[in-house]
């Protein structure tokens, strides 16, 4: 049931697509928008537009810049033969905001994550194995999410690494979070009871 | 541990009431629907963040009202005193909050205040699939070692990920390899701690079972592993972590075809199996509906002893209507060892009325009347 004209749905739609945004996060956005002036809008727009426009991977290390290879792949400062192992952009910005690492970096654009159709070859593994296989690397540090997806990438790139013969180090991490186990007895005995089956 | 005070806001039938306690046993009486499970299932809000029926927050809230508040006063054992908060509010949802440390969240709370449970449910302990075994040896684990919780979290992603990566068929190898490595070390760790569990287990119950006295052979919990069919070294007194590395990853290598073609993981400790025994056959082969309840009464009484070892805090006990179906020798061999245990565990018993108890003196009685019933009911 669309209440909505169809350019106010169009909007709605397109801000609900986004990660944390729900429908009604997206109106109020879309009522929000059409209260402001023009230029206001037309700024909003023009910024994202050329968000796409002029950032793109870095052919190096994979992370977002706007030039290629990005600032620290060619900055002078850096120790060139460190290479620090992450999931996402936003991982090297929070290591970069510690100001306590020096080396490179190298983007893996997500983990292994079979439920979620990750595989070997969606991430930028070969690239990396390309790096250190090119030589001028000595060690290469993981600092991937502590998930069981993190860990068991890891595992696999230490595997693929270790016939190079550079260092493989991690970065320590404390227990993971984001556990959601359910522990009741009580709730699987009232599924029994319910009669529906357990599945193994 | 001794829960002093109770306080219930818009909780089921109780608008505004608190109760308070004192340790040993503590018996709730009164026809139903007057909230005396309520009281029980307040207490195990408080320890474990929600209630041991199966029902959801919002069946909880009194009716008309918008949410509800626990507040729950304890004294640990050397003296300290906790008060622990759960509020839940329909459109708000749940905060947790405790006098050491302010907001908490489900997680945190687990272990804090630790409680033991008996309700009728529990028969399905004896009667029911085998995954009702694992799940309460697992829930009395995680409430005692976190790394056992971290081990259930990795196994049960592995296991996911594992039978993804085999429904997709060839062709990835080398990452199959990998999820089979971190689902090895998992079921090792989970193997290992269900195995030192039931050792230890059984010899609590043994003991327990024998001052219980209910005419039966031994009551064991048995542990048996189907799935690791190759047994070299494995199965010895002390459970070799290396030999059953070995061996899961030679079975893991064998049942590789097999796999692929069912498209599921055929091996891990998701296909252990738990069976209450007295002697050598399933103990509800062999025991009246009487003994049954007076050895679900031991496994309990035998729970509570393995928490308190292992977290150094005494458990509270919640039993639900335990005299039910009990005939008269029974319940008065029940009763005198609920009083006698009370000394060491504080002690919750609901029961309709106290009549058909020899010593209910030596209960605190709470009897809870017409008055405080509800319409709801
Ligand atoms: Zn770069």
């Amino acid at each position: 049931m669309t209440i909505f004209s169809p350019a106010i749905e169009r909007a709605i739609e397109a801000l609900s697509s986004l990660p944390t945004i729900g429908r009604k996060s997206a109106q109020r956005l879309v009522f929000h928008l059409l209260r402001q002036p023009n230029e206001q809008v037309q700024h909003l727009a023009d910024a994202l537009v050329a968000l796409k426009a002029s950032v793109r991977y870095c052919s190096m290390c994979f992370t977002f810049t706007e030039q290629d290879p990005c600032t620290i792949c060619t900055s002078p400062n850096r120790e060139r033969e460190i290479l620090c192992v992450v999931e996402q952009p936003s991982d090297v910005f929070a290591i970069e905001r510690t100001g306590e690492y020096r080396g490179l970096y190298h983007v893996l654009h997500g983990s292994l994550d079979p439920l979620r159709g990750v595989g070997a070859e969606q991430l930028k593994i070969e690239p990396l194995i390309e790096r250190v296989r090119n030589g001028g690397v000595t060690e290469v540090i993981f600092a991937l999410n502590p998930t069981v997806e993190g860990e068991v990438t890891t595992h696999y790139l230490t595997k693929a690494l270790q016939p190079f013969g550079v260092r493989l180090t991690r970065i320590a991490r404390g227990v993971p979070v984001g556990m959601d186990l359910e522990f009741a007895d009580e709730a699987t005995l009232s599924r029994a009871l319910a009669g529906r089956s357990n599945v193994q | 541990m001794t829960v002093t005070q109770l306080d219930l806001e818009h909780f089921r039938c109780h608008t505004h009431t608190t109760f308070a306690f004192e340790p040993g046993a503590v018996l709730i009486t009164g026809p139903n629907g007057v909230g005396k499970t309520s009281i029980l299932e307040a207490i195990n809000i408080a320890s474990v963040s929600k209630s041991f029926l199966p029902v959801s927050d919002n069946e909880l809230v009194e009716f008309n009202a918008s949410g509800y508040r626990i507040t729950t006063h304890v004294r640990h054992d050397l003296g300290a005193a906790l008060t622990i908060s759960i509020e839940y509010d329909q459109a708000g949802g749940k905060r947790i909050s405790t006098s050491a440390g302010g907001p908490t969240t489900a997680q945190e709370l687990i272990g804090l205040v630790p409680c033991v449970v008996l309700t009728s449910l529990h028969r399905e302990l004896f009667i029911g699939e085998p995954a009702i075994r694992r799940s309460f040896v697992d829930r009395v684990l995680a409430q005692c070692f976190s790394s056992y919780k971290h081990a259930l979290w990795r196994h049960r992603t592995a296991l996911r990920q594992r039978n993804r990566l085999l429904a997709l068929g060839h062709g990835h190898d080398s990452e199959l390899e990998v999820w089979t490595d971190e689902l090895i070390d998992a079921s090792c760790e989970i193997v290992q701690r269900r195995w030192q569990f039931v050792v230890r287990f059984n010899r609590i119950l043994n003991d327990t079972a024998q001052e219980l006295d209910f005419n039966l052979e031994t009551i064991t919990l048995q542990y048996e592993l189907p799935w690791l069919y190759i047994n070299d070294g494995v199965r010895s007194d002390s459970l070799d972590l290396e030999a059953l590395r070995t061996t899961m990853r030679a079975i893991a290598q064998e049942l590789q075809a097999v796999e692929r073609e069912r498209m599921t993981t055929q091996w891990g400790p998701q296909r252990d199996v738990l069976t209450f025994c007295a002697g050598q056959r399933p103990l509800y082969t062999v025991a009246s509906q009487g003994q049954q309840k007076l050895a679900l009464y031991a496994i309990k009484l035998t729970e509570a002893a393995y928490i308190h070892h292992a977290l150094d805090r005494a458990p509270i006990l919640l039993l639900d209507d335990v005299f039910a179906d009990l005939d008269s020798t029974n319940i008065g061999l029940l009763e005198s060892f609920i009083l006698e245990r009370s000394r060491q565990w504080q002690t919750f018993v609901s029961a309709p009325s106290a009549a058909s108890l020899r010593r209910r003196l030596d209960f605190q009685h709470i009897p809870l009347g017409k008055s405080a019933e509800s319409l709801r009911a």
